[in-house]
């Protein structure tokens, strides 16, 4: 009886020990500030919208518009010739969307093949910061050739029940084997959302939190034939969440571009961990400084 | 006088020129036939004895003629106590049965021929713990019994969550223990993605778990050795179990065939997806059912034959959206299949040898025709080998063996912009000997070399060598020591849902290799209680880690039209060193009406991959410094001698270790995804790998059994309550910001699962 009234008394204690609810606070222990890059440049076209922000720790609430560092010295240099073009701020309102970096002058315009270099300083809790990056643009050749339709009705079949797909055909740039489409919903919204859709059923608050996501889609392709010719690309219908006109942007995109997109929201992995993203940036930064070659179409989407 | 001197020297002569004969034969459960594994056979007046091997076969090479006491004792039966009376020059076979033990009070009877616990301890290689199917199913689970979650409760063996049952040994992970069913070797053996393992405990007879410093029959993975022996079948009678939990259904059939040998099968399946699943729509088709045979075959005194089959699948079908009018989804099938054909032949009592034919298979395929994506997902092994054993003397014996095994390891996806095809059909051939000395009553020495030559797009050879000594310090005492070279040739790309899949060393990834320094120590404490401490030391060499940014990294070999194929695993790893070491404490009782065992360990373990964490060292997710595990099993009524009066039975398994290492994110930062898009949302930016821990894990499960034997079956209704204080255990967080504000969720392992169900035998 003994033994049983301890073995009780145990199994209580271990009960106890096992009950109760872990909770974790964050640290941010290893936080350091960094100035954040957001940088595309897109030839033919002047160097615009360049956001230089700075991270924040995650533990604190952050208002956006705060973290843009509008003091920032923001330089574009042409490594080939050496000559550096500074970038001037322009805010078009108080929000983070509204705030970036542009090139005022006129003698700069962005050419396929070139190598530039983008250098960002600023001061951050009294601590001076310097990053920097380059990249060079896509060789030129790059262009949409051909789109198979213009508009289909949501997942048409044809007389045989085969499902039709939007199918873009491009022309490769040479050297150049990551191309990225974006697909922008030109007039998603609630209203015109494809609730008898087969990929997803979301409810009122899903589709709230998503639907802003769900108009702006983006894919790629990847380790496409490095030399000239054509190859076609999907427009799945997994990205077409609207009966809605779509923007599509083709981007021809260089390595920095390519190793910013396929890693930079994947840093938890599936068991939550965390990795690091590869951003290709020297010194006090992270994010993209990346280049590309863009076209454009546009298809649509009818019930 | 002369006549004197005649008989003196007569009576000497024959003495020392009397020529030895031996004993050997078979140990058998009287009560089935079957082979008992690790059973102690000794002559007690001479001291000399040996131990059953996986065929449960002994020989002592070397007794004088004469008329001596054999004794043969294995725990939880009845001692054999007999005598045999040996000629010059006989081989002497005696077949031994062992009646089941009736515990007639709470302690057992310690009589003058038990083998003391010290023996028992100091008989066993260092490292190795073996549990029989019995003790698995006492130690309470999620749903049921399942082989992989017990050992998780050993010191030394870690999950790394509630949600897997791979074993995590020493620091080393999961991909670097071998799994041993019936001698053939087991790849991903996992069920449900993980939760539980594809070995059906009703079916298990034995299970060798070594944790390291293993002798040069093994090999071919760094870290452990799990070795498990199914049920030959019962040789006496028909005999079954049947359960059924919320889980699955299964069932247990044993039979004789005729005089010669036996037949045992099991089969168990989910029924997930014809309860629940059939009215919640959100909740997938999902079952996997197994299935075992084994016949065993006594040829004749001399041969035996052993005939073992596996096979199990897991089948998924998941509809994205059941609300749409055009259903689409995915499948994923997977599972393994495993046969092995054993021909166990003495070629004299001094030469005992098994010889193996065994083919093991696991395969997947995944199939998402919206998106044209198809995997394959397929290891295929075929291995023969032959490991003999030869008694030169009651102090040296040899063990020798080869292993010629033939991998086909491929992995093949297709996708809407290209081709996987990684294709790889190595060879491995392996050599090995050893030698037992035993050059006194308190010494055993055991030395040997492996060797490997292993032949895939790039040859690897190397040798192995393995020491072991063993040391009786006092009549309570022993004192053990192994190290050894360990290598593998194999590399595993974990995932989440999808199986593991499985690489080969090659001009990319090199073999891997780890060093094993331990010692140990037992001690017997009150007759049967059993406490051993042992420290390890382990380095690893060439491990390979998944590299999460792969696709970054990867380059296609060709191209079909302007598809790119990949075929080769250029990227996919990122190569890294490595060193575990710590100390850990058992405390076992096997025997009366509380069993089980209280462990404690202590480690750390410490990886560096290259481009990971600037080459600097961190924690891996699976380490913990420290580890408590108590279970427990008690015989509530006291009454086993009577079954026909039910009897109650309590289990509990306590869990306690410190929080898992985990990477908080150093920052947040705003970015938008492309040149034109509208949104800039907050993503993060780890920097530090590994830079915190999560709070202690604690998990208390319970469980109880009434057992009533009736005429001819008896019925075993159970009860088991999973995480009984439904403490939350946090298994990974979520990061978010709502509306700028950060907001962490918690995600958290396993709540309280209680489960019922009935297990019956007749």
């Amino acid at each position: 009886m003994k033994l049983i009234s301890l073995i009780l008394i145990i199994i209580a204690a271990l009960w106890l020990a096992a009950c109760g609810e872990a909770t974790v606070s964050v640290t941010n222990k290893s936080y350091e500030p960094k100035l954040t890059i957001e940088a595309f440049l897109i030839a033919g076209k002047k160097p615009r919208q360049i956001r230089i922000s700075r991270n924040f720790p995650v533990d604190a609430r952050q208002d956006q518009i705060d973290l843009i560092l509008e003091d920032a010295d923001v330089v574009i240099t042409d490594v080939e010739s050496g000559t550096e073009y500074p970038l001037s701020f322009t805010s078009l309102g108080a929000s983070p969307d509204s705030n970036w970096f542009d090139y005022a002058g006129n003698d700069l315009i962005i050419r396929s093949g070139k190598t530039y270099r983008l250098d960002a300083s600023a001061e951050i809790g009294g601590k001076m910061l310097h990053a920097g990056a380059v990249t060079t643009v896509p060789d030129t050749g790059f262009e949409i050739t051909d789109i198979n339709y213009t508009e289909l009705r949501y997942r048409q079949t044809d007389t045989s029940g085969n499902l039709m797909r939007f199918f873009m055909t491009i022309r490769r740039s040479p050297g150049t084997t990551f191309y990225v489409a974006t697909i922008r919903a030109l007039d998603g919204n609630r209203e015109n959302f494809i609730i008898n859709n087969p990929f997803f059923n979301p409810d009122h608050h899903d589709l709230d939190e998503l639907i802003d996501r769900l108009r702006y889609r983006v894919q790629w392709i990847q380790d496409t034939p490095v030399f000239a010719g054509e190859t076609e690309i999907e427009i799945y219908w997994s990205q077409l969440w609207f009966y809605s006109s779509y923007e599509i942007i083709a981007y021809a995109a260089d390595r920095n571009y390519k190793d910013f997109l396929q890693t930079f929201n994947r840093v938890q992995e599936r068991d939550g961990n965390f990795h690091e993203a590869e951003f290709h940036i020297e010194g006090d930064g992270i994010g993209v400084f990346g280049s590309m070659i863009a076209d454009t179409i546009a298809i649509r989407v009818i019930k | 006088m002369d006549k004197k001197i005649f008989f003196i020297l007569t009576f000497f002569c024959s003495i020392v020129f009397a020529r030895n004969g031996s004993v050997s034969g078979f140990v058998h459960d009287a009560a089935n036939g079957e082979a008992i594994i690790g059973a102690n056979v000794y002559i007690k007046d001479l001291n000399i004895g040996s131990s059953t091997n996986h065929s449960g076969y002994y020989v002592i090479p070397e007794v004088p003629p004469g008329e001596h006491i054999l004794i043969t004792e294995y725990l939880g039966y009845k001692t054999d106590r007999r005598t045999v009376r040996l000629h010059e020059n006989e081989e002497l076979k005696q077949i031994i049965l062992l009646n089941e033990e009736i515990l007639q009070a709470e302690t057992i009877v310690v009589t003058a021929d038990s083998l003391p616990t010290i023996e028992k301890l100091y008989r066993k290689p260092i490292s190795e713990i073996s549990l029989n199917s019995k003790q698995i199913k006492r130690i309470p689970q999620v749903a049921e019994a399942d082989l992989l979650r017990s050992l998780q409760t050993l010191p030394g063996v870690l999950p790394v969550s509630d949600f897997s049952s791979a074993l995590y040994i020493r620091g080393g992970t999961s991909d670097q223990n071998l799994y041993l069913l019936d001698g053939t070797d087991v790849y991903n053996p996992e069920h449900a993605f993980g939760l539980f393992s594809t070995f059906n405990t009703d079916a298990i007879k034995q299970v060798n778990l070594s944790k390291g410093g293993f002798g040069a029959e093994y090999g071919g993975r760094l870290s452990s050795i799990l070795d498990i022996t199914n049920l030959d079948g019962n040789r006496e009678e028909f005999e079954g179990t049947a359960s059924i939990s919320l889980l699955s259904a299964k069932t247990t059939l044993q039979m004789p065939i005729g005089t010669i040998g036996s037949v045992s099968g099991s089969i168990r399946r989910t029924y997930f997806d014809v309860t629940i699943a059939e009215y919640i729509d959100d909740i997938p088709d999902y079952y996997f059912w197994d299935g075992n045979l084994k016949a065993f075959l006594d040829l004749d005194a001399n041969n035996k034959l052993t005939i073992s089959g596996y096979g199990g699948r897991d089948v998924l079908d998941v509809i994205f959206n059941n609300d749409a009018t055009e259903q689409l989804g995915f499948t994923y099938d997977w599972g393994n299949s495993t046969g092995s054909i054993r021909w166990t032949h003495i070629f004299s009592p001094q030469l005992f040898s098994n010889f193996w034919f065994t083919a093991s298979r696991f395969s997947s395929v995944f199939n998402l025709d919206e998106f044209d994506v198809h995997e394959e997902n397929d290891v295929t092994d075929l291995t023969f080998k032959g490991d003999l054993e030869y008694h030169i003397t009651n102090e040296l014996s040899s063990r020798f063996g080869f292993e010629l095994k033939s991998l086909q390891v491929d992995f093949k996806q297709r996708f809407p912009n290209g081709n996987v095809n990684v294709e790889n059909n190595p060879e491995h051939y392996v050599g090995y000997l050893q030698g037992i000395w035993q050059p006194n009553s308190r010494w055993e020495v055991n030395a040997g070399v492996r060797f490997n030559y292993f032949n895939s797009d790039k040859d690897f050879q190397n040798l192995a060598p393995r020491f072991a000594a063993k040391y009786r310090l006092t009549e309570k005492i022993n004192l053990k020591f192994a190290a050894g070279r360990y290598y593998q040739f194999l590399h595993r790309i974990p995932r989440f849902i999808a199986a593991d899949i499985w690489t080969v060393s090659n001009r990319f990834q090199r073999s891997s290799a780890s060093n094993h320094i331990i010692f140990g120590f037992q001690q017997e404490l009150l007759e049967d209680l059993e406490f051993e401490v042992e420290t390890y030391y382990k380095d690893y060499s060439n491990i390979f880690a998944f590299n999460q940014n792969f696709i970054t990294e990867i380059y296609p070999e060709y191209y079909v039209g302007d598809k790119p194929v990949y075929t080769s695993t250029d990227g996919l790893f990122n190569r890294g060193n490595g060193e575990s070491w710590g100390v850990e404490f058992l405390l076992r009782k096997d025997l009366g009406r509380l069993t089980g065992w209280v462990g404690y360990s202590f480690s750390n373990t410490r990886f560096a991959f290259d481009t990971i964490n600037n080459n600097e060292r961190f924690a891996p997710r699976h380490d913990r410094a420290h580890a408590f595990n108590l279970v427990a099993s008690y015989d509530l009524s006291g009454r086993q001698e009577d079954p026909y009066h039910g009897t109650w039975h309590v289990g509990a398994n306590f869990v306690y270790t410190s929080g898992q290492p985990y990477t908080e994110p150093g920052s947040a930062y705003l970015s938008s995804v492309a040149p034109g898009d509208p949104l800039r949302e907050e993503y993060y930016a780890p920097t530090v790998i590994n830079n915190i821990r999560f709070p202690a894990y604690a998990r208390l499960d319970v469980s109880i059994t009434y057992k009533k034997r009736f005429r001819h079956l008896s019925l075993e209704p159970y009860l088991q309550i999973f995480n009984i204080g439904n403490r939350k255990n946090i298994w990974f967080l979520n990061y978010d910001f709502e509306n700028g504000i950060p907001k962490i969720d918690e995600q958290y392992m396993l709540p309280i699962l209680p489960t019922l169900g009935i297990t019956v035998r007749f």
